[in-house]
């Protein structure tokens, strides 16, 4: 889709068409996560400080978004993917891959495929939706970002070196700014460039990585669409207003990511081993590459999973005082790995087990309290409960979680 | 040094330690054995600091001394010969020449001041026990130790005196418990205190039992269990922690009693095993009258249901267990019937030989 949340924006309010938009946070600290065309123009782009938004583009209108509305659009969007595909592999709330293999008889050309698409996805959401078509995902995906705004682009398997050649190798998946500086010290900027280079120059430059950026320029993609591929990780993680160093403001946030995390982890009846505690440091670090706050990560993995908040709230604890990081703190993040269904738990014969029981039901009782009076409504106390109101929060929506349409 | 032994003799000796031998590699001299020739005999030992194994043979000792061999190597050497009798020389380098027949040998040595202590049996008193009942005392236990590192006061059998000169020996992972009685010919004197045994060492005295007729002694010195027996003394360092209370675990006054075939048990649950799913091992256990039932299910697999008749009358009864743990129990127990004590759905289940009072598993359910 097209700067989705920013076009459900301007779908719902007249005022806001043709208007740069951007929707994301708008205190000293927030990014952008969605810009409209018009904003577009200006240079805005998403994940970009808001200040900066704002002084490139000062006409703008900013708004807080709202996650809900966007899902539920999404639901709507992904129904109408389901009309045209067996196989739809959603990779975020607005796009999504359609395996169309053996759908001709049935719907037509590729090409008609996508202009019917279109069309009914206007005519029931009111929205845009850019399609890519191509033999591999990689080059639809590509393909999708060629159509956009609102187009359609179809790259054929005779058509495929003549669309990836021009190209800049960024576009590959993988290739970040660290990898593409390294290529381009070696004189290679396009995926053209990179096809023509000797495989041993390619593993010099990127390691073994090398050799897969250089199939997939050559449009190997092998991967199939996954419709049902599972969550792999959830996260959540938020920006202060200002970087610290006070464990109890840092605490106190990962406490409420925790519980977050946790309440994800119930609501689609999952369990995780693996935590993960995610710190960006203040201090900007140089070298290439848009991420300028150095990251730190620390992760432990648990005898038994959980989808306990209590539970990940002290591993991301201790994870954070083992890690001794004594710069000031920009960012806090709790995510969770090594997935499993919420099998049948092994009781305890050593532990009171109305104890884990007082614990599964004290959540529930959580969980009921915030689906009906919402998500502010009920907290743990962290002992600072007073320093837990400054944490922002900001959800990552990660490909195939729970909240996917 | 220097000596001839039987080469059968030699091959015993190091099979018997090459289970002890530090393979990790953590110190580089406890893959070798320390050979020590004493005029009157010839020990072989071997430690990874937590079980040591003396093995005392026969040889015609010439020059009296001790030296270090890569264990692993010295055994594999000694089995390939194939004379009845071997030469051993630690000459004047550091090299040890084996001649067998046509055959020799110069390996290279490390000098057996650099090998840890062996605590000694010297001045430890010893009780004698039979051996068939320290390996039932093991069999009947040592399924449900744990093997979780951080756990470390589980990762052995518990062993204490109870009344009237009994030893008891327990062993708990946190989910289950085995748990059983035994009257030794004379009582073990130095478990008034309780001890836990950590299970390689268990392993290494189960073997040893194994291959005895009769008795062997046991003492214990510096935190250590000595396992005797003329040829072979097994050093075994305890675990040095506070074991769980496990006398609160065992359930008092259960409500429901059933008793089974255990082998008609045993072969249903292996069935419905089949389907478990792979990770929980959960399945269902549910009692109505006149019946069990047993049932597992797999999304990936698909369901599993058998009945076995029983003599109970009373309300439906459902819990979960762990399929595993419940073919670990019925396989330690051998009598013919097999009594299944419940309490509540969310209560341990005790499992217990009709016909030994003495012992008794117990294993706790899983919540569905």
């Amino acid at each position: 889709m097209d700067a989705f949340y920013a076009s459900v924006e301007q779908r719902d309010d007249p005022a806001l068409r043709g208007r740069p938009v951007i929707v994301g946070g708008t205190s000293m600290r927030g990014v952008v996560t969605a810009a409209s065309y018009e904003a577009r123009r200006f240079g805005v782009r998403s994940a970009m400080p808001s200040v900066e938004a704002r002084a490139l583009c000062p006409d703008a209108v900013f708004l807080p978004g709202d996650m809900g509305r966007y899902r539920r659009e999404s639901r709507r969007v992904f129904e109408v993917f389901g009309r045209f595909s067996p196989s739809v592999e959603g990779i975020s709330l607005d796009e999504a891959f359609l395996d169309l293999a053996g759908t001709d008889r049935l719907l037509g050309s590729p090409g008609r495929v996508a202009e019917q698409l279109r069309a009914e996805m206007r005519r029931e959401t009111g929205l845009a939706v850019s399609v890519g078509i191509a033999p591999v995902k990689l080059v639809a995906k590509i393909a999708s970002g060629e159509a956009k705004p609102d187009g359609v682009c179809i790259v054929a398997a005779a058509a495929l070196r003549a669309f990836l050649d021009p190209l800049s190798v960024g576009r590959i998946w993988g290739v970040g700014p660290v990898a593409y500086a390294r290529l381009e010290a070696r004189g290679i900027r396009t995926i053209g460039e990179l096809c023509r280079c000797a495989p041993a120059e390619l593993t010099r430059a990127l390691g073994p990585f090398g050799l897969r950026v250089a199939a997939l320029a050559r449009g190997a993609d092998l991967r199939e669409v996954e419709p049902y591929r599972d969550a792999r990780s959830l996260s959540e993680e938020g920006t202060f207003s200002a970087d610290t160093r006070d464990p109890g403001r840092i605490e106190a946030a990962l406490l409420v990511h925790a519980e977050a995390v946790a309440r994800r982890l119930r609501r689609a009846e999952i369990r995780a081993r693996t935590i993960t505690l995610k710190l960006r440091l203040g201090a900007r670090a140089p070298g290439p590459g848009r991420v300028r706050y150095p990251l730190r990560t620390r992760s432990v993995t648990l005898r038994r999973a959980t989808d306990d908040g209590g539970r990940i709230a002290t591993s991301a604890r201790d994870l954070f005082v083992r890690a001794e990081i004594r710069e000031p703190i920009r960012l806090v993040g709790v995510a969770v790995s090594q997935l499993e269904s919420a099998d049948p738990v092994q009781l305890s014969l050593l532990a009171d087990p109305r104890e884990s029981d007082r614990v599964r039901r004290l959540n529930r009782a959580l969980d009921q309290v915030r689906d009906r009076f919402g998500e502010a409504a009920v907290g743990r106390a962290s002992g600072r409960a007073d320093r837990a109101d400054s944490v922002p929060l900001s959800v990552q929506i990660k490909r195939g979680e729970d909240e996917r349409p | 040094m220097k000596f001839s032994v039987e080469r059968e003799l030699l091959v015993q000796g190091l099979g018997r330690i090459q289970a002890v031998v530090e393979k990790r590699g953590t110190l580089p001299i406890l893959a070798n054995v320390l050979i020590r020739a004493r005029p009157e005999e010839l020990t072989l030992s071997a430690t990874d600091l937590e079980v040591g194994v003396v093995s005392t043979l026969n040889a015609q000792i010439e020059t009296p001394g001790e030296v270090t061999l890569g264990a692993r190597v010295l055994y594999e050497i000694v089995r390939e010969l194939e004379e009845p009798e071997l030469t051993l020389h630690l000459d004047e380098g550091a090299r040890v020449k084996i001649e067998s027949g046509s055959a020799n040998f110069s390996l290279l040595s490390i000098s057996a001041e650099e090998y840890p202590g062996l605590p000694g049996a010297d001045s430890t008193t010893f009780a004698e026990v039979d051996a068939k009942l320290l390996a039932e005392l093991i069999d009947r236990t040592l399924f449900a130790t744990s093997t979780d590192d951080t756990r470390y006061n589980l990762n052995g059998v518990y062993m204490e005196n109870v009344e009237k000169g009994r030893v008891r020996c327990v062993a708990t992972d946190g989910h289950r418990l085995a748990l059983i009685e035994r009257s030794p010919r004379s009582p073990v004197a130095f478990l008034e205190t309780g001890i836990i045994v950590p299970r390689k060492a268990l392993a290494e005295i189960r073997k040893l039992c194994e291959e005895t007729e009769g008795s062997v002694e046991i003492g214990l010195d510096g935190g250590f269990l000595m396992v005797r027996r003329p040829d072979l003394l097994l050093t075994a360092r305890l675990i040095d922690g506070e074991f769980v209370n496990y006398q609160q675990v065992l359930p008092q006054n259960p409500t429901i009693r059933i008793v089974l075939d255990r082998e008609r048990l045993l072969h249903a649950t292996r069935r419905v095993a089949l389907v478990v799913h792979e990770r929980s091992h959960g399945f269902g256990l549910v009692l109505t009258s006149g019946q069990i039932e047993l049932r597992a299910s797999n999304p990936d697999l698909g369901d599993a249901r058998e009945l076995i008749p029983v003599d109970y009358s009373g309300d439906r009864f459902e819990t979960s267990l762990n399929a595993r743990y419940v073919l670990d129990v019925l396989g330690s127990i051998s009598s013919k019937e097999l009594v299944i004590e419940l309490i509540e759905e969310i209560s341990p289940v005790q499992f217990r030989p009709a016909d030994d009072p003495d012992q008794l598993s117990v294993i706790m359910p899983m919540r569905t």
